[in-house]
């Protein structure tokens, strides 16, 4: 049977390129420029820290975070220099939920990854490294769970265990780790065909050896730019939950609810429609910037690699 | 012999598949007799607790998991696909469930696909054609944008476009193809669009790298160098070579499409299988999840299936046997 690409999140990501798009990284440069990557990365460490660092915000001199179920003015206010994003359908302050709200985001797009990057790489190294009956075991079990629609497995979680931050963080996790394993197993496959595994293995060096000394570096580069993509389909997630009405409870802020909240007002009260399509700037800046530097980190690593 | 070989893998994924979606069972908190009583009984009277062991028996967990796998297979096989135990509903069959919905979702996927064809086709062709030149990077760039744009945040943009602001379409709803044709299509046009938006944008990347490469092989060279239009040429010669990985990804697509659908099925209001999901998650209607799950998965399973088939009737080097260079 063919193997079906990876496919996360049936909504249509990034990574379905096939690898005859080669692009040589100083043809890319030419191309896009540096401010390509820099705003990206800008931004997603503007994301990242206002989401950390939401709870102290507030001791800082000259910021005045609100917390996220203030109500601060009335409702619906469009932006203006008081209320730099404007309020909300009962008048919080949109800027401070988009940043408490980020905290979720974070949540899931960082925590959820990584706990699926290792679990998943463990599973592709192990199989693409070791093959046989291993192989065949673990690759048909992740191309089993891959033929799942992932977004209703991870919605058949959540709502069957509860829809608190901790089930969501597990389940994107969960649903990801096939998808990690394939990645890395396709990666492994490759690299241990090198010159230099066969080097190490004439050489006497032992399978562990070889597995952490020689195939994991060449495995993990690959695999953290895919880890990028796959961040962003994360948060993508949390949006369809939302909508779906299994992201987390109210009044805790994330991207998705604010965007399901606004946009149920939107066909009643046309004018207020910044409520829901603040969010969604946000969350589109967040994902755009995530392929972005994901792009751009492929791009490098093919580039190491034709230098080979 | 190749194809007894996949259907052999077909079968093996098939069981597979159905063994995992009845491992969701396991998630489950609490007593499922309990949720699928509802509240209609008292557990401490003597009625109470005969009716317990009437569902008990009914849903067969007095047995071993591995049995209650093997009734529901069974039962899968010959086409029960489960019930509902709903009081409100009173008891519909997950089969009744898929008669009413699947129509609407495959109509969704159809159409979707269709729209999303005929918008990454030319682009695909036009950008690969003019490859590196400000057309191709135009091309690129908007498909990149929109790869970014999660397709209910694309959706609530279309709404506020075209049925809050300018009143053409309506906001939700769905409209029977036999009840109203005019109407059915007017339904579709938001869903369908939204999810063909971000669908093109995949097919015209796939289209656009693998043609780059069959245009400069030497068969295309000759084509050229013979006078053939370019057109003709790009048409008639170098598409057919180049839709090897869009055929996949259309393939997955119609399988993943069915269950794709959901969060636009809720959007718009749409009732379609993805609705009947959510729905009966909501509701632990533990059988008919389990069952709209199976059929769902099989979907994206055949739809692969179909795929792989195709490629040797495509691929004449597959055909005789040889791998692709």
């Amino acid at each position: 049977m063919a193997a079906p690409a990876p496919e996360l999140i049936s909504l249509t990501s990034a990574n379905e390129i096939s690898p005859t798009e080669v692009v040589t990284p100083r043809k890319k440069r030419r191309w896009r420029g540096q401010l390509g990557t820099v705003v990206p990365v800008v931004w997603i460490t503007l994301v990242t820290l206002g989401a950390l660092l939401a709870p102290w915000l507030n001791k800082v001199p000259g910021i005045r975070l609100l917390k996220y179920d203030k109500i601060v003015a009335k409702k619906g206010l469009t932006p203006s220099a008081k209320h730099w994003l404007g309020t909300d359908e009962i008048g919080r302050s949109i800027l401070s939920r988009l940043i408490w709200g980020g905290r979720v985001a974070l949540a899931v797009g960082i925590v959820s990854v990584l706990v699926a990057l290792i679990v998943g790489g463990f599973i592709g190294l192990i199989a693409g490294y070791y093959r046989g009956k291993i192989e065949l075991v673990l690759m048909t079990l992740a191309s089993t769970i891959l033929s799942f629609p992932a977004l209703i497995l991870v919605l058949s979680i959540v709502a069957f265990l509860g829809n608190n931050l901790r089930n969501i963080v597990a389940a994107i996790a969960i649903v990801a780790i096939p998808a990690f394993a394939r990645q890395a197993y396709a990666v492994t496959l490759a690299v241990s065909q090198r010159e230099y595994v066969m080097a190490a293995r004439s050489l006497g060096a032992k399978n562990k050896r070889i597995i952490i000394r020689e195939v994991l570096p060449n495995v993990i580069l690959p695999l953290s730019a895919y880890a990028l993509v796959i961040t962003a389909v994360a948060i993508v997630a949390e949006g369809g939950l939302a909508f779906l009405g299994a992201s987390v409870e109210r009044p805790t802020p994330s991207w998705g609810t604010m965007i399901n909240d606004g946009r149920k007002l939107l066909v009643s009260d046309p004018s207020i429609w910044h409520i829901s399509m603040i969010p969604v700037a946000c969350m589109f800046l967040t994902v755009l910037s995530l392929n972005l530097i994901g792009d751009r980190v492929r791009g490098l690593i093919d580039g190491k690699e034709s230098k080979l | 012999m190749r194809i007894v070989t996949k259907l052999f893998g077909l079968a093996v994924t098939a069981v597979l598949v159905s063994m995992m979606t009845f491992m969701l069972i396991l998630l489950l908190p609490g007593d499922p007799v309990v949720s699928a009583l509802g509240t209609a009984y008292d557990p401490k009277s003597d009625i109470g607790k005969k009716q317990i062991e009437v569902v008990r028996k009914e849903l067969s967990l007095d047995k071993s998991i591995p049995l209650r796998y093997l009734d529901w297979a069974g039962g899968v096989v010959t086409g029960d696909l489960g019930r509902s135990f709903g009081t409100t509903t009173g008891g519909i069959t997950t089969t009744r469930i898929l008669k009413e919905r699947l129509p609407v979702t495959i109509e969704v996927m159809i159409l979707t696909q269709i729209v999303a064809l005929l918008m990454a086709l030319p682009l695909g062709i036009i950008a690969a054609y003019r490859e590196g030149r400000f057309v191709d990077k135009l091309i690129g760039a908007s498909n990149f944008g929109l790869l970014a744009m999660p397709n209910f945040a694309l959706g609530l943009i279309l709404v506020l476009i075209f049925s809050v602001k300018l009143k053409w379409l309506p906001s939700s709803g769905y409209t029977r193809l036999t009840e109203d044709f005019g109407k059915n299509i007017r339904s579709m046009v938001i869903p369908v669009l939204t999810l063909a938006f971000g669908l093109s944008s995949v097919y015209a990347r796939l289209i656009r790298a693998e043609m780059a490469t069959v245009l400069k092989e030497d068969f295309i060279l000759m084509a050229t160098s013979k006078g053939i239009r370019p057109w003709r040429v790009l048409l008639k010669h170098a598409l057919r070579p180049s839709s090897f990985s869009l055929l996949t990804s259309i393939g997955i697509n119609v399988g993943g499409l069915i269950g794709g659908t959901v969060v636009m099925e809720q959007l718009m209001a749409i009732p379609g299988v993805g609705s009947a999901l959510i729905e009966n998650i909501f509701k632990r209607e533990f059988q008919v999840v389990l069952g709209l799950v199976l059929v769902i998965t099989m979907f994206y399973v055949a739809a692969i299936f179909v795929v792989d088939i195709l490629y040797s009737v495509l691929d004449p080097r597959i055909r005789r046997g040889s791998t692709r260079a």
